[in-house]
């Protein structure tokens, strides 16, 4: 009863939300698709939705954390409960958050490819057709099939990874939060790459972008490595932010 | 069926706030759990509702441990001085989530009280005063219906008369159908003549746990001409004096002397006085 309604509260709080990305989504493809409305010759094409989905479940995951815990702390919920919903709650979201962007980019091609008559081409690619299917037709079934799979997993994966993030931060003090915050960005983006291209002339960040390439399946266009290595990634900060928060304390200030 | 508390000890790392602590709610009885700030009050509260974690020890609600139970803790709903729920929620958002979580509470008579004490309940959270926020907590506290109810610092930011109206629903609803309520405060004067058992905690420890009736036994207060009080107060253990002019009140433990003189009028202890008494014993060294 106290998983179900845990559930339904997390779940009932990424609808206003969702409500709002969709709309933007929308009013923006109506906006920039005039030109294809008023000219037949022109070709607009849309992409990045899919990438703006999955930074939308990441802020998601580290925004719910703070509201979300307390408020169930104050429901006689334990964390254990909280988290099994959260994880219930997060792989629901990401089905819908999927699933409407499939049927956006299916309903998009459809209106202009067949219901608007002497109207221009407007395509919505994704970021995941492109690394995974530039050759493929408009209308293959298994590149919306994959395309859907792995927003789906990233999406999962994000948001966990945000919620995860979130925990640290609520668990640590203000020093440790600024040196996490500020520190991180600045080891990855500017001294590892100092201490490659000084010492290992750029070698060290060529080996990890290769190993990434290669356990997504990148490089053999393979989606399914893609599909397993956000499955696996999930699995470990699931875990990781269950540590996190199993023992968390509500907080006085 | 009760609440019991088994050698508790919370650590703050060298901090010890609560320390050894073994107590008990029964079911159907009114505490007040009085201390200065920083005793362990909301400590003990937060802990035996599963909001921090014990160092040692054990809490057993209805025999259940309480710590990450949610049968257990469902058990009790804690009103605490910090809010914990969302900020842009509205009040009547928080009353069906309240219903939802709470299956016993009664929504009807929030809404009920809503209008009472005159809360706006389409009001956000972050929209509220101090006082209207204690309001909507404290209406959700006398709706849940739980077996257990922990109202810590209720009436913080509350005027004259909506702490009467408090104390009065709170009575009403307790007379009507019993239920264990724990009022944790500083404010003892208030709640004096709503407790049946008072819990007094210091420094982590409980100093005292017996009924009011028992603790305003153990003393009394006599008043007169400060020559006559002086005179008779002479030896005994005082707690406390009050002069205005030529008359004295002295607050004295024990009991009363037989031969007092006529000149003397006793009266009952006042809690707040032993309160303070039991509670500065640092000062009073």
């Amino acid at each position: 009863m106290r998983l179900k309604n845990s559930y339904l509260y997390q779940l009932k709080g990424n609808f206003k939300p969702i409500t709002i990305f969709y709309s933007i989504l929308i009013s923006l493809t109506v906006v920039t698709s005039i030109p294809a409305l008023i000219q037949g010759d022109s070709f607009f094409q849309m992409s990045g939705w899919d990438f703006a989905i999955l930074i939308f479940m990441f802020v998601m995951g580290c925004a719910s954390f703070n509201e979300d815990f307390p408020m169930h702390l104050q429901n006689s919920v334990s964390r254990k409960t909280y988290f099994s919903a959260k994880i219930l709650s997060v792989f629901c979201v990401s089905a819908i958050m999927t699933a409407l962007y499939t049927a956006f980019t299916l309903a998009v091609h459809f209106i202009f490819q067949f219901l608007i008559k002497n109207a221009g081409v407007v395509e919505i690619s994704s970021m995941f057709e492109q690394l995974y299917f530039h050759g493929e037709g408009i209308f293959s079934f298994s590149m919306y099939f994959w395309t859907a799979l792995l927003i789906f997993a990233a999406a999962v994966f994000v948001n966990m990874l945000g919620m995860f993030i979130s925990g640290v931060f609520y668990r640590t003090g203000k020093l440790m939060r600024i040196l996490l915050a500020a520190g991180f960005p600045l080891l990855v983006i500017m001294i590892l790459p100092l201490i490659d291209y000084t010492f290992f002339g750029g070698t060290l960040y060529a080996e990890i972008f290769k190993f990434i390439g290669n356990v997504f399946g990148i490089f053999e266009q393979e989606p399914w490595k893609a599909l397993v290595s956000f499955s696996v990634l999930t699995v470990v900060t699931t875990v990781a932010a269950w540590l996190v928060i199993r023992k968390a304390p509500m907080k006085n200030k | 069926m009760s609440i019991e508390i088994k050698g508790l000890t919370k650590q703050y790392g060298e901090m010890t706030a609560l320390d050894n602590v073994s107590l008990e709610f029964e079911k159907n009885k009114i505490y007040g759990l009085l201390g200065r700030n920083g005793a362990g009050k909301s400590t003990l509260l937060n802990i035996i509702t599963n909001r921090i974690f014990k160092t040692s020890g054990e809490v057993l609600v209805d025999g259940m441990n309480s710590q990450e139970n949610d049968k257990a803790i469902s058990q009790i709903y804690l009103m605490s001085e910090k809010t914990l729920y969302p900020n842009d929620m509205k009040v009547k958002d928080i009353f069906k989530w309240s219903q939802k979580f709470y299956p016993d509470f009664d929504e009807k008579r929030a809404y009920e009280l809503a209008k009472l004490f005159e809360l706006d309940t389409n009001k956000k959270v972050k929209q509220l005063s101090t006082g209207f926020t204690s309001i909507f907590k404290l209406i959700v506290a006398l709706c849940v219906n739980t077996p257990y109810v922990f109202l810590d610092e209720p009436v913080l930011g509350l005027d004259a008369n909506n702490r009467e109206l408090f104390y009065k629903l709170l009575i009403e609803k307790y007379s009507e159908e019993p239920f264990t309520v724990v009022i944790s405060t500083h404010l003892i004067e208030e709640i004096s003549s709503i407790i049946e058992q008072a819990i007094i905690i210091d420094g982590g420890k409980i100093l005292v746990n017996s009924s009011r009736e028992e603790l305003l036994q153990s003393g009394y207060s006599v008043s007169g001409k400060s020559a006559d009080v002086d005179s008779y107060i002479s030896g005994k253990e005082i707690i406390g004096e009050d002069t205005l002019g030529g008359l004295k009140t002295a607050y004295v433990m024990g009991k009363p002397r037989a031969d007092m003189p006529e000149s003397l009028e006793v009266t009952a202890l006042d809690l707040q006085k032993l309160f303070v008494k039991l509670t500065n014993t640092k000062e009073v060294k």
